[in-house]
């Protein structure tokens, strides 16, 4: 038997398939995903902000926050990790760049992912478009990723 | 806005995929599991159990262990538990039994289905034997062994179980 042989490492896997609710805002953020590939915020009343993805509540003020708005397909990357190795867990194959973008009318960054051909090229403030998956299931994923602007054909 | 209903429920699908090294002890034990489809334990150099699945050290005594012992695949109950409760991924139709069987030969228990039984119908004492599967062993026994299935033996008599102390 072979050194190998003996070694006996062996796989398991473990899962967990967890079913949860969305909450209000949440909720209303992925129907307009699902139905409209809209990208909705909500307004703080108090600080003026507006808060993408939308939550209940603002977390600086605390306060209620109830007037949706809607914000721009388009954003600026304020920053990002590129992912040069694949696995299982992650939303795209290797390489692929995790981004914060602030989308055009919003205060806060949406954690997304972003595809591009060179991620060298990624640069504070670079410009990203939203590209929406065709079949939709209300879930953050049916933003598929953002694509650099520049790189997109217009 | 289409005529479909609001999103209200989020769907997440988790899995942890873990490699695992079982150590050299284990790996020994797996290897003759997968080569030989033996058992084997080792025993303990102060209180001189058979321990099964073998270990470095006895679990009692704290004790270091020697030898390698070959031990039956078939055995007693010690200890069951019944699934009575349906989850995710289950296979097993329920109720199923999952049991403790001591090895004849050993003193350690090894865990394993049972199965042509009924579960309510397994005791303490019970002697069983192993159903090994007929695919290509890998050297686990959760997988090589399919399951354990009543011999109809006489049980062992649980004064005796309690007397060679496996009412810890």
């Amino acid at each position: 038997m072979s050194e190998q042989a003996e070694s006996g490492a062996r796989t398991i896997e473990i899962e967990f398939p967890y079913t949860s609710a969305t909450g209000h805002a949440v909720g209303v953020f992925l129907t307009a995903f699902r139905d409209e590939k809209k990208i909705l915020g909500l307004k703080c009343p108090q600080c003026g902000r507006v808060v993408v993805p939308a939550q209940d509540y603002c977390e600086l003020c605390a306060a209620d926050m109830s007037q949706w708005v809607e914000v721009g397909q388009e954003g600026t990357v304020v920053t990002w990790t590129v992912v040069r190795r694949d696995h299982v867990l992650y939303p795209h194959p290797a390489p692929f760049a995790y981004a914060m973008v602030r989308l055009d009318g919003a205060d806060t960054c949406l954690l997304h992912t972003v595809l591009a051909r060179d991620y060298d090229a990624i640069q504070p403030g670079a410009r990203v478009r939203a590209v929406w998956k065709d079949e939709r299931t209300g879930h953050i994923r049916d933003l598929d990723h953002f694509a650099p602007i520049e790189e997109q054909p217009s | 806005m289409s005529e479909t209903e609001p999103v209200t429920i989020l769907q997440r699908h988790l899995r942890l995929p873990y490699t695992l090294s079982p150590g050299a002890m284990q790996a020994k034990f797996m290897t003759a599991v997968r080569e030989e489809g033996k058992i084997y334990g080792n025993r303990c150099t102060q209180c001189r159990r058979v321990i099964v699945p073998p270990d470095i050290a006895c679990a009692l005594c704290w004790a270091d262990t020697e030898g390698w012992v070959e031990v039956a695949d078939r055995g007693v109950v010690k200890t069951f538990t019944i699934m009575r409760v349906p989850f995710y991924g289950q296979q097993i139709e329920i109720p199923y039994c999952i049991a403790q069987i001591v090895p004849d030969g050993a003193d350690g228990a090894i865990m394993h289905l049972l199965q042509e039984v009924a579960a309510e119908d397994v005791r303490i004492g019970m002697r069983v034997e192993a159903v090994w599967g007929a695919g290509t062993r890998t050297g686990s026994l959760a997988d090589d062994i399919e399951y354990f299935r009543p011999t109809g033996e006489p049980d062992m008599p649980i004064d005796e179980l309690i007397a060679r102390g496996w009412g810890l």
